[in-house]
């Protein structure tokens, strides 16, 4: 997947997302107006469906809100090539970005974030790219009623990201470093990736400064 | 007329089942594949609405179960997706006139499913 490809796939499931918060806003208001459509003819509304309506309409208003600000943190990963990122920050918005992915292929995706801040110096947009290959290869090897889960550690050097929770294999059959671009991808963030000591996942190491940082 | 809706999304099913239901049209609803065939086990749909993409399976994969399972029921397909790879798979699948891109008028998918039950066997 190239980068653009990346980037449509995002935007692609974003606008997904989207147009079922507005289908239900829709039915729900429409649902609203044969309400009192019928309390016009003398059938009387219940108010408290009223409210429950009005609730729903607002919880996906507020779910749009949250997708919406989702986008944006992803847009401006390509505002600077290079920058110091909040590593746990990074994580969550990517799993949060895969979440219809994640729905879609049957799994679910725990990140747990990390007690203290862990920072990386990197090129924010390719560290999404590297960690949604990482989920999407994942969901593909999850064991059975398991969930994936997600957690980033302070290293000495700079810092891992950990993915769990999948059947008991090696890298090379994980298919990790996934797709084709994966080698190019992990020489220009200067990370590796290698199996997880229970051997039930994998994990992704990050340098404290990527290979050509410039602050 | 008695229609299953089956979409991810349950708080669209739900509400959509409540509106159809008000016009007289018995309606349930399924946020699962496996959730979607325990109703066609309990009961013969005339219509089943799918999402192209549910969970851990294609609209159109369930589509080919419920069909074995219940021959006479009709389908329409509802998506949020608007890449041509999937607009074409759909049409090919549903027919032109039984894929509909949400949000959904509900009297256009009303109207769709009346036209989708007098067009025997069009949507096939």
């Amino acid at each position: 997947m190239s980068e653009l490809q990346f980037f449509g796939t995002v935007s692609a499931s974003i606008s997904h997302e989207i147009k079922n918060v507005l289908a239900i806003i829709l039915e729900s208001s429409g649902l609203m107006e044969d309400l009192l459509l019928m309390a016009e003819k003398g059938n009387p509304v219940d108010p408290e469906k009223l409210k429950a309506l009005a609730g729903r309409v607002k919880g996906q208003a507020r779910r749009a809100d949250a997708i919406v600000k989702n986008m944006n943190a992803f847009s401006h990963t390509v505002d600077y090539p290079f920058r110091s990122v909040d590593l746990g920050e990074m994580v969550g918005l990517t799993v949060a970005l895969a979440a219809r992915m994640s729905s879609m292929r049957g799994g679910k995706v725990e990140f747990e974030p990390p007690g203290e801040a862990v920072s990386v110096a990197t090129s924010p947009f390719h560290l999404h790219m590297q960690l949604w290959g990482c989920i999407d290869s994942a969901l593909s090897h999850l064991d059975e009623n398991c969930s994936l889960r997600v957690q980033c550690r302070k290293r000495d050097q700079g810092a891992a990201v950990l993915f769990t929770g999948l059947k008991g294999t090696d890298c090379g059959e994980l298919g990790v470093p996934p797709p084709r671009h994966q080698p190019e991808l992990l020489r220009l963030l200067g990370a590796r990736v290698f199996p997880s000591e229970d051997g039930r996942g994998f994990c992704l190491e990050l340098p404290g400064e990527a290979p050509g940082y410039r602050p | 007329m008695r229609v299953l809706l089956v979409d991810d999304e349950k708080e669209l099913v739900a509400t959509l089942a409540e509106r159809l239901a008000l016009r007289d049209i018995y309606a349930r609803w399924a946020c699962t594949a496996e959730d979607a065939l325990k109703a066609v086990d309990e009961c013969e749909f005339d219509v089943a609405v799918l999402d192209v993409k549910i969970p851990g399976m294609s609209g159109l994969e369930l589509k080919k179960i419920m069909e074995r399972k219940c021959p006479e029921t009709r389908f329409i397909f509802m998506t949020g997706h608007g890449s041509e790879a999937d607009f074409k798979t759909g049409v090919a699948e549903a027919g032109l006139h039984y894929y509909l891109v949400k949000p959904v008028k509900l009297e256009v998918l009303v109207e769709k499913m009346k036209e989708v039950l007098q067009n025997e066997g069009e949507a096939r």
